[in-house]
């Protein structure tokens, strides 16, 4: 009877220990993958920003401390990047959520050419960032740009978009709107597709004309959708430098006076070498990210009310 | 309100899906439209409310033409099969929503909810989420919002359909209650022989989108007028029995054996027909016309003893009382009631005793 019972408990830890192995073996690879590229360097940056007289190439540093975060927190072209990125979220996301939404409106209903509209809405995606800048660049020249011509046609006078410090930021800011619009769109779509259409033949057969059926029900219905498409928009648009960079020469502005985070970050690592400062404004970059989603998404949890 | 329709046709692209119906609703009845599922009940039904519109035909409300007018202009009250309760708002919105939208004063609106919430019984449910509720507290819900703008006319698409068994029964005899607490004139779309025939005070039924019969559900299943009407009514349903008519008798097809029914026209010989028999019309002890017959099974269900009978080299049901001694194998004569017992054309589907 012992010798049952030991085998017995022999077989089912060997059972327990193939079971518990079998679900690790499979995650084994993504887990490595994810070790690799995202744990690593994320938990490396953290190390770097806090090293300090940190040198890449041997590793050497003199003590951990906060030198780093004192040099960019003291740093006007960090503070200037802080200012214009804050400034460049505060605009482009709402600016850019409401218009896909009335975009995404009408690509939703049925109207004619809806397919060559969804074509055209979704073109920017697929484009090089680079080329459509440089396209945005010629369109916000001075003496033959289309922006100008437009303003022209209103009898506006023309804009010094690129070259006037005081336009750099508003010009960043219309380009930006325009490249957030076809993932905006693409989302609110598809959470337009979500609702069930007979709430609107419900609403219909009430006698609910099209604005208060958008107002009392689409809108709601929408809502989770829309708080989504915010915070991947806010947290995309916190990253701004794909669009600076083709548009100024490289440069932050005309006259150094539009650094973003993400290019001063650029600036410090590639141009002056100051790793340290680059992780830590990384670091800092990230903070206030995650801080804004978590309010994003306490509130969106209020929204939420189905 | 009296509902009259007349020729109505509804075609898509080639397909007709009601063809050439003209029926009468009668005014403060519980209708049911009945019919296997692809009949067309649900389109005449969108019809009705003016969802979709009628290719040909007309629809008259108290004699009014409203064949043209859009939904909001017919004043019919909607369930939807799903419900299609708003999820963002709680059950006191959704009913109140068509009164905000008539612009009816706020405390009006909270009064009309409250009595209608009291009618359907959800007083206690009014500030829950939809999701919050079960599938008839749903149901309810739905019927309320249904008929908070007093509607002349209440359409159900299927409104059982979702629920379980046991409160499909509790909910088709809610329904009944409400309507006849509330007096609008429903009709409601079933699959259902048995939900149509419990609570409808009129049956209309179709195949196909073309109408059957129309009438109580009682006369539907006493006096079919074609072999689809008698087959689609009753559970279990209806003994088939075929042959062919010969000098004006039902011959069974094997045997040959006769069974002679009155005739209500001429029919040529050898005509195939079948001999539609219901499961309690079996009687036994035999008298009158006789058929011999062998016990081939023989189960209780519920209060019922149901046998399998093989009856001239065919199988068919009969109730046959627990107080009579047959065992499974036995041979017995029986014969069959007056009522409940038709013979239909095999090809047309005709009736034709």
């Amino acid at each position: 009877m012992k010798r049952l019972e030991k085998a017995a408990r022999r077989d089912r830890s060997k059972l327990s220990a193939r079971a518990a192995l079998a679900p690790a073996a499979f995650l084994a690879p993504f887990m490595t993958g994810l070790a690799i590229f995202t744990l690593y360097p994320f938990v490396n940056v953290i190390l770097i920003s806090f090293k300090e007289k940190y040198k890449m190439l041997t590793g050497e540093f003199s003590a951990f401390g906060t030198e780093n975060y004192q040099a960019v927190l003291g740093d006007p072209n960090f503070l200037n990047g802080l200012r214009n990125t804050g400034l460049y979220v505060l605009f482009v996301v709402p600016a850019a959520t409401v218009i896909a939404l009335f975009l995404a409106y009408l690509l939703n209903k049925e109207i004619k050419l809806k397919g060559l509209f969804q074509t055209c809405y979704f073109l920017p995606m697929v484009t090089s960032v680079t080329a459509i800048g440089l396209v945005w660049k010629w369109m916000f020249n001075y003496d033959y740009g289309l922006i100008n011509y437009l303003l022209s046609l209103f009898g506006a006078d023309a804009v010094n978009w690129l070259n006037n410090p005081a336009y750099n930021l508003p010009a960043l800011i219309i380009y930006g709107i325009w490249s957030m619009l076809p993932f905006t769109i693409i989302l609110l779509l598809a959470g337009f597709q979500n609702i069930n259409a007979q709430y609107y033949t419900a609403a219909r057969a009430d006698g609910a004309k099209p604005g208060k059926i958008f107002l009392r029900i689409t809108l709601p219905l929408l809502a989770p959708t829309i708080g989504l498409t915010l915070i991947i928009n806010m947290i995309s648009a916190s990253k701004v430098f794909s669009e600076l960079f083709p548009l100024f020469n490289g440069q932050p502005g005309s006259a150094y006076s539009l650094y973003t985070v993400v290019y001063y970050l650029y600036d410090a690592f590639y141009v002056q070498w100051k790793l340290g400062r680059a992780a830590a404004s990384a670091v800092i970059l990230f903070v206030i990210v995650l801080a804004l989603t978590l309010v994003q998404l306490f509130i969106q949890r209020k929204w939420k009310n189905y | 309100m009296q509902v009259t329709i007349e020729h109505l046709t509804k075609r898509f692209g080639e397909t007709i899906a009601v063809n050439d119906l003209s029926v009468t609703l009668g005014d403060g009845r519980l209708v049911a439209l009945l019919g296997p599922s692809g009949c067309g009940k649900t389109t005449i039904l969108n019809m009705l409310s003016g969802i979709l519109p009628a290719t040909e035909g007309r629809i008259l409300f108290d004699g009014r033409d409203v064949t043209a007018l859009p939904p909001e202009k017919r004043n019919v009250g909607l369930v939807f099969q799903n419900y299609a309760l708003y999820p963002h708002m709680t059950a006191l919105e959704n009913i109140c929503f068509p009164l905000e939208i008539k612009k009816m004063p706020k405390k009006q609106r909270l009064e009309r909810a409250a009595q209608l919430a009291q009618l359907v019984r959800i007083s206690e449910l009014l500030y829950r989420k939809p999701s919050e509720l079960s599938g008839g507290q749903q149901q309810r819900v739905a019927i309320a919002r249904a008929l908070a703008k007093e509607p002349q006319l209440l359409l159900l698409d299927e409104p059982l359909s979702n629920l379980d068994a046991k409160l499909r029964v509790e909910m088709r005899e809610e329904i009944l209650r409400i309507q006849r607490a509330s007096k609008v004139t429903t009709v409601f779309v079933t699959h259902d022989q048995e939900e149509a025939s419990s609570i409808a005070d009129q049956v209309v039924l179709l195949k196909q989108g073309v109408l059957q019969q129309q009438d109580t559900a009682r006369k539907l299943y006493d006096e079919p007028d074609n072999f689809f009407v008698a087959d689609f009514l009753g559970a279990p349903p209806i003994n088939k029995l075929c042959g062919t008519i010969e000098g004006g008798k039902f011959r069974f097809r094997d045997s040959g054996a006769a069974y002679g029914l009155p005739l209500r026209r001429e029919v040529a010989d050898g005509t195939a027909a079948v001999l539609a028999v219901r499961a309690e019309s079996v009687v036994v002890p035999a008298a009158g016309q006789t058929l011999p017959c062998r016990v081939v099974e023989r189960y209780t269900i519920g209060k019922d003893e149901l046998s399998i009978l093989d009856v001239e080299g065919q199988r068919m049901r009969g109730y046959i009382s627990g107080d009579y001694p047959i065992q499974k194998g036995d041979a017995l004569d029986i014969s069959f009631r007056r009522k409940g017992v038709f013979l239909f054309d095999a090809e047309t589907g005709e009736r034709l005793s």
